[in-house]
């Protein structure tokens, strides 16, 4: 069982791999063995969080942090005041274009508020290379629900209906 | 990895692997959650704040209680380190002080999964952006 109680979830969608968002992971995890935290706090990275323009996107678990325009010079800052200290860093915080005010927590930002994901609900959620990262959020079910559990005909009625 | 053969070895899969995940779903509905906040400034840490954590953490977990537990800075407290803020759903936040594992196990047994309050209350007295709204 993991011990991990915290994940810090990276962008590695294209737009923020272009802005260095690989060197950044690397530079966490280094950050994280320095201080002797590799088994406590978990670096993933995820696909794209769809906020390209203010990649790339740090996102902390669980308590929903979410840091934009993150460079690879920030991870120490991160690691030492976030990850350690547990004071939020508000320059990288995401700032409303409208009221100007930081917002902490991604579920308050006016471009997330609107979103249902169906189909994308995973992306920025799970690694994307990890296999029991995406059966643990249900994938595959339907498959299988399909194989095992319906007939074609059913199978392709449930199609019509949707 | 093993293959799978049947619905049943599919869910077993995911019931497994579900753990892994389970912190950042959590994070996603904190609100519906109860959370605990451990103070985890250098004040915190000397008197034991990252055992606290720890325990509290596991524990509530085997005890089945859904919680997110999160660490923060110094709530100025100080002297009645470790502190850990507790908000239940719906409920304002209560900072308790003094906590070491004995009290964390009277936290959780008796507020947390009953809402009867415990010795050891810090009466509030900061007001914060979020309160101010």
């Amino acid at each position: 069982m993991s011990k991990y109680s915290m994940h810090l979830l990276v962008c590695g969608g294209t737009g923020c791999k272009a802005s260095e968002s690989d060197i950044l992971t690397e530079k966490l995890k280094k950050e994280l063995a320095k201080q002797g935290l590799e088994e406590t706090v978990q670096v993933i990275m995820t696909g794209c969080f769809g906020f390209c323009e203010k990649g790339p996107i740090v996102k902390v678990m669980p308590d929903n942090t979410f840091y934009t325009q993150v460079k690879p010079a920030d991870a120490e800052e991160i690691i030492e005041e976030h990850v350690i200290k547990g004071r939020r860093i508000s320059r990288l915080l995401y700032k409303d274009p409208k009221s100007k005010e930081e917002v902490e927590d991604s579920g308050k930002m006016g471009f997330y508020k609107k979103q249902l994901r169906i189909a994308l609900r995973n992306c920025g959620f799970v690694d994307p290379e990890s296999i029991d990262e995406y059966i643990a959020r249900d994938g595959y079910m339907a498959l299988g629900k399909v194989l095992t559990e319906m007939t074609p005909e059913s199978t392709i009625a449930r199609l019509k209906d949707s | 990895m093993e293959k799978i053969r049947s619905l049943a070895d599919l869910k077993k899969i995911r019931d497994e692997k579900n753990k892994g995940v389970e912190l950042r779903k959590k994070g996603e509905d904190a609100e519906k959650l109860v959370q605990v906040k451990v103070a985890m400034a250098t004040c915190g840490i000397a008197s034991g704040a990252k055992e606290t954590m720890e325990f509290l953490s596991e524990s509530l977990e085997k005890r089945g209680v859904e919680a997110v537990v999160t660490q923060t800075g110094c709530m100025g407290y100080c002297y009645a380190e470790p502190t850990i803020e507790v908000t239940l759903p719906g409920k304002e936040a209560i900072v308790f002080g003094n906590v070491n594992i004995k009290k964390a196990d009277e936290i959780i047994e008796k507020y947390i999964k009953g809402g009867e309050l415990v010795d050891g209350i810090i009466p509030v007295n900061y007001e914060t952006i979020d309160s101010k709204e």
